[in-house]
């Protein structure tokens, strides 16, 4: 804890290579005549073990500024360096994970062969990356998945197929894990477990994570910085840093400090919808 | 349909999987088996008394009592044909989608093209290509697989596409290459729909093989041409017969592919009983 809060407070800029930095990002849909910029002007640090939730309106480009981060979407404008690589190379390097919205298993694979997947594609690695590859069936017991590692994804429920999702971007260690909405699809009470379960795999590895969501109770559980946007254009409204202690369970929720932040990020979108631009 | 007899699952009581599994066997061949039986006895009936028009059943099995070897044989001819033909115009067809779904300008060029030789009725390409390729087995293999060129492209082809695009967001982000993505994602998202495809195309490629015997016997002396010259020597019994064994040839290759696809695809939703 008295690690985490030394990492908050001290806000002296890490080298660059250490993080993430997302700078001046713009981005514009469209063709020539009729462009709409989505996203605009956007930057951001986020530094090694923080978990860093994207928060705003629908149509606030929250969703393609995730995907610029992942390598997705090229932007117009501004770039993305991943601990000092370019997010071309952090994606050959197998550094970035990514988990959308629906969980993508490949329905014909069992739950172990769709976590292989990522060991089996662009195989011309270094050993570097070998040796930090983990093995599937460990981490898919890990998650509580080691009953079903030979069933097929249909056989499982929205929240374990989500799991699943979840330790395939994990096979590989990744520096940064980018989760887009992952929970959006499970009804409340998946959700609230899997939230549970995402907090306590955080907690014990405290990877780099950019997650985006439109629950702002899911945010302020799980985050250390909130980034509140506004749309159109998207652009980051504020900055807020959850000072909650970790590790948080499942009193957290309940306590005065929880409510204090939740009530300031509700504020804070209410701004953005006030203002339309 | 009305009424489940026997599915009830607390009616079955002792052995509830091994009953079911029975009902629903029963379920599944009665009505059909008990339609062809319709069909075949009023056949029946109505060639007892119209002789000149339609041989009776047990005239038509006593042609394969009687020549064995020639149904055989003959058979075997129009399979080959078939099955060639399916096969390389199916394979084709499915090289052909591969490229079209790299290559939209491709398509945009080529797929008109596809659907002339599509709508171009095969009988009347068949003399054309009998005079250019002769007599022998080259231009029923062509008609063979031109009659299921189409169909096969174009399933194949939405196919490639039907992989959801958060999965091939998640293979992007893993660094897979075109090839990766094709082999590991495309191919086994098409394969429910090239076997949907194979399940339409191999009986058509049965039509294909019989209009271009029709067209020039020549060397190869399949059911086709055996139909030809038995009508023109007023043979009903041997045309009949030749229908029949091409039916049951039909019947094979459909079931055939409807096994492999079960065993290949248990994955798929087209595979798996509703009851699950």
């Amino acid at each position: 804890m008295s690690d985490y809060a030394a990492r908050l407070v001290n806000d002296v800029a890490a080298a660059d290579d250490d993080g993430v930095s997302i700078r001046g990002i713009w981005k514009a849909f469209g063709n020539e005549n009729d462009r709409t910029a989505v996203v605009e002007d956007i930057n951001l640090r986020i530094r090694r073990g923080q978990f860093v939730t994207l928060i705003g309106p629908s149509g606030c480009g929250k969703s393609t500024l995730l995907r610029i981060v992942a390598g997705l979407i090229k932007p117009d404008r501004g770039s993305v360096s991943i601990y000092g690589e370019t997010v071309c190379h952090a994606a050959a390097s197998k550094h970035i994970g990514f988990v959308p919205q629906t969980p993508a298993l490949l329905p014909w694979r069992t739950v172990i062969e769709n976590v292989k997947l990522p060991l089996q594609i662009n195989k011309r690695s270094s050993s570097e990356r070998d040796r930090r590859s983990s093995d599937p069936r460990e981490l898919l017991e890990s998650f509580g998945l080691g009953g079903v590692l030979n069933l097929r994804p249909h056989e499982l429920s929205g929240g374990m197929q989500q799991r699943v999702a979840i330790a395939r971007a994990f096979v590989f260690d990744p520096m940064i894990l980018l989760m887009d909405e992952p929970f959006s699809a499970l009804d409340e009470f998946a959700r609230e477990a899997q939230r549970r379960g995402l907090l306590e795999l955080w907690q014990s590895n405290q990877k780099t994570v950019l997650f985006v969501t439109h629950s702002v109770a899911e945010a302020v559980e799980l985050s250390d910085v909130i980034v509140v946007m506004s749309s159109q254009p998207g652009r980051i409204r504020t900055v807020i840093p959850v000072n909650l202690p970790r590790p948080r369970g499942n009193f957290v929720e309940n306590s005065a400090a929880f409510h204090l932040v939740e009530a300031e990020v509700r504020g804070r979108l209410r701004n953005t919808w006030g203002q339309p631009e | 349909m009305t009424g489940a007899p026997g599915n009830d699952p607390q009616s079955a009581s002792v052995n509830p999987k091994k009953s079911r599994w029975r009902a629903m066997g029963m379920q599944m061949w009665i009505p059909p088996l008990v339609c062809f039986g319709v069909i075949v006895l009023a056949w029946q009936l109505y060639a007892v008394h119209n002789a000149y028009v339609i041989p009776t059943v047990p005239q038509i099995v006593d042609q394969f009592r009687t020549q064995p070897g020639l149904y055989w044989h003959d058979m075997l001819i129009t399979l080959q044909e078939a099955v060639v033909g399916a096969s390389c115009g199916m394979a084709a067809a499915f090289l052909l989608a591969v490229l079209m779904s790299r290559n939209r300008v491709l398509e945009r060029s080529l797929m008109p093209l596809a659907v002339v030789l599509n709508v171009t009725p095969i009988v009347a390409i068949a003399p054309g290509l009998v005079v250019a390729f002769g007599f022998g087995f080259t231009p029923k293999y062509i008609i063979a697989g031109v009659i299921v060129f189409f169909p096969f492209l174009v399933n194949a082809l939405v196919g490639l596409r039907s992989p959801d695009p958060e999965v091939h967001d998640v293979f992007i982000t893993l660094y897979a290459s075109r090839w990766e993505v094709l082999w590991h994602l495309e191919l086994p998202s098409c394969l429910p729909y090239l076997f949907a495809a194979a399940r339409i195309c191999l009986p058509l490629s049965l039509i294909g093989a019989v209009v271009a015997e029709f067209s020039a016997a020549g060397e190869t002396t399949g059911l086709g041409s055996l139909i030809q010259t038995s009508a023109n020597q007023a043979d009903l019994k041997a045309v009949y017969a030749s229908v029949v064994v091409l039916a049951l040839l039909g019947i094979g290759m459909t079931s055939s592919i409807v096994m492999l696809q079960r065993r290949l695809l248990s994955w798929h939703s087209s595979s798996r009983t509703r009851s699950q």
